[in-house]
């Protein structure tokens, strides 16, 4: 299935790659027509923002349900949620996006625009946050929890204080991969009508003025490369000094 | 104190891992629990803080029923030092050392001022390792912080599983007597799991030896070695046990207090009428005698050099100066390799000051070797100061 998947989209990819470069040839034209840097900030803006809410509310779903299913008496939910998430994140992100319209409709809700594309990206980023949490979390050292335990502290104290700050890096480091992933996957909110940096690369497209599509294309990887470096500093500055030398 | 009734403990799967287990700890004891791996040891220590709910039966610290406290404000008042050390490596040495003091409520200068103290008790430097981390610890420090911590917040009871284990013999034996030292001073009431039958004889006051969830024998170490309640026991305990329990005797319980001397001043014919008395009154030729000058031990005196000296000589013209000393707080298994490593094949005992306490022969180290396989006197008279070595 997986396989498929990525077949596909590469498929895909290569397919675009074609038409562009055989646009050069056919529509020299179009190309001198790029968009105004102002435009696309605020694209960009936009942009950032639907990731951003998308992540926030993946965050606040995502970190407490991956710490709560590592806890010895939830354990046994974590099977069931992990291969939840873990399906939200197999399915194409454009699936995703395109499945939330029709059940924004159902739900008579209004089912274009910007709201079904973040309750996508938030599904879609899910899987590596609550993965990450969860893994963070079930991966500190039994002996701490149980030396904590036997010095008296609660197990709200054992979270908070021993483990939190042990997993805190692995944590960060699942909502940096599901942050980069969705600065792309929040590319195709645009055939929602949420607008962002989808709409350059598509009406790029649509009215072969390329250099509008790579403009759009490359905000948008520097983007993940900015969010990415960024939530990576982040991650150090949280992880507390004396796992970093543990690990030099 | 720390007192167990007919405890059990049988685990959900059916395994039956303590069975009827009493005990007590009287205050400011040592209690070692060992026992073959599996024995219960973990578990039984585990109940007394409530880590692992009992079946049955009754445990008291401090006379009170542990069910009667919430398991937080017990365990916060029982110090705990896991097997694995367990420091937070997250926290620095000083939050480490102040995370009961911390749950306790105390103010941040109570707890600086507890954790220097600790360190300063556990023999680190406060100013370099408070804010250390403990991946910038050798093993051995981490030992001593996990000792520090579980004394954090001073609680009258400690549980500790192997504080210990896995760590190199040398270390070991230093950690084991800094803890010892400690314990003088702070007398607590301990419970304290080891694998290490050595260890046990040192450390406890009394020791619990425990197989298959049964308490086998609870005694003092000497009497554990001098009265094995059984074969198992014989066994655990090892074929060389007697050696053991020079480990247990200190020089001064086995010293003669009053050996005979000559004085560094007397004359060859004092010297010599000195040893022909010895002789008379023992039975049996004397080789070297101890020499002093006034109180102060000055070395080792051989017969044989008093032979064609000249008259107006004095004993400190043939001293043998070389002889090792001993103090009298020294391990017998410690003086008996000093003794065996010395040409004299005695040790003279001395304070600090080189003031003769007494003397330690090859022979009464074998006469208490003796006592312990037959457990009684050995029968032959003795005599401390008889020498058989060869000749020098
Ligand atoms: N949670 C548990 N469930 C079932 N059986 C257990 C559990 N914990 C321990 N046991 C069993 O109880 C017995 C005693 O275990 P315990 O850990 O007290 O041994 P121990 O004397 O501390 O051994 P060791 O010297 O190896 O640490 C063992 O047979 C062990 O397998
Ligand atoms: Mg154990």
């Amino acid at each position: 299935m997986r396989r498929y998947i990525a077949f596909v989209v590469l498929l895909g990819l290569l397919l675009g790659v074609l038409v562009w470069v055989t646009s050069f040839v056919t529509e020299a034209q179009g190309l001198m027509n790029p968009l105004a840097w102002e435009e696309i900030y605020d694209l960009t803006i936009e942009h950032i923002q639907m990731v951003v809410v998308a992540e926030a509310i993946a965050i606040a779903i995502g970190v407490p349900l991956g710490i709560l299913i590592a806890l010895p008496q939830f354990r046994a939910l974590s099977p069931p949620v992990l291969g939840f998430a873990g399906v939200g994140q197999s399915v194409p992100s454009l699936a995703v996006i395109a499945i939330m319209s029709p059940i924004f409709a159902l739900l008579s809700l209004n089912s274009t625009g910007y709201w079904p594309v973040v309750v996508a990206l938030i599904i879609y980023g899910l899987m590596p946050i609550i993965r990450n949490a969860f893994a963070g979390m079930s991966n500190v050292d039994p002996a701490l929890i149980e030396a904590g335990r036997g010095m008296g502290m609660t197990q709200g104290q054992i979270i908070r204080q021993v483990q939190i700050p042990i997993a805190i890096s692995v944590i960060v480091a699942g909502i940096r991969t599901s942050t980069t992933l969705n600065v792309g996957a929040a590319t195709l909110g645009v055939l929602n009508g949420a607008g962002g940096l989808g709409e350059p690369i598509l009406s790029g497209m649509a009215t072969s003025t390329y250099l509008v599509t790579l403009q759009g294309g490359a905000a948008a990887a520097a983007l993940a490369v900015i969010v990415d470096r960024l939530i990576g500093g982040v991650e150090s500055w949280l992880t507390p000094k004396g796992l970093l030398v543990a690990q030099s | 104190m720390i007192e167990l009734e007919n405890v059990i403990k049988v685990f959900p799967d059916g395994t039956e891992a303590v069975k009827d287990l009493s005990l007590k700890v009287p205050r400011g004891e040592i209690c070692v629990l060992i026992g073959p791996s599996g024995c219960g040891k973990t578990t039984s220590m585990k109940m007394i803080n409530r880590l692992i709910p009992i079946t049955s039966g009754k445990i008291y610290v401090n006379g009170q029923d542990i069910q009667t406290f919430n398991p937080q404000d017990l365990r916060r008042n029982i110090g705990y030092a896991i097997q694995q050390v367990g420091l937070f490596p997250h926290m620095t040495v000083r939050e480490n050392i102040e995370v009961v003091p911390k749950l306790l409520g105390w103010s941040k200068q109570e707890r600086l001022k507890r954790a220097r103290e600790l360190l300063d008790m556990v023999g680190m430097d406060p100013d370099t390792y408070l804010d250390r981390h403990p991946s910038e610890l050798s093993g051995g420090q981490q030992q001593r912080i996990g000792v520090a911590r579980c004394l954090g917040a001073d609680p009258p009871n400690l549980l500790m599983d192997e504080p210990f284990g896995a760590i190199d013999p040398i270390t070991r034996e230093k950690l084991q007597d800094e803890f010892l030292r400690i314990q003088d001073e702070i007398q607590k009431t301990i419970i304290f799991v080891t694998h290490d039958i050595d260890e046990a004889l040192k450390m406890g006051d009394r020791i619990a030896l425990m197989s298959e969830g049964e308490l086998i024998q609870y005694s003092t170490p000497p009497e554990l070695l001098a009265n094995p309640a059984n074969d198992f026991v014989r066994d655990f305990v090892g074929a060389d046990r007697a050696l053991k329990e020079l480990r247990l005797l200190r020089v001064e319980e086995v010293m003669n207090p009053t050996p005979p001397t000559v004085d560094a001043n007397d004359s060859f014919q004092v010297a010599r009428e000195k040893f022909e008395r010895e002789d008379q009154q023992t039975g049996r030729l004397r080789r070297y005698m101890l020499v002093v000058e006034g109180d102060h031990f000055r070395g080792w005196v051989d017969r044989h050099d008093l032979d064609g000296q000249p008259e107006d000589g004095h004993v400190r013209d043939v001293i043998i100066k070389s002889a090792a000393t001993a103090g009298p707080d020294m391990s017998m298994n410690q003086a008996m390799a000093t003794v065996l490593s010395n040409a004299i094949g005695n040790l003279a005992i001395t304070d600090e000051q080189n003031r003769l306490l007494g003397l330690l022969t090859f022979n009464s180290i074998r006469r208490v070797m003796a006592q312990s396989y037959t457990g009684e006197e050995a029968a032959e008279p003795t005599d401390d100061d008889t020498l058989e070595t060869e000749e020098l």
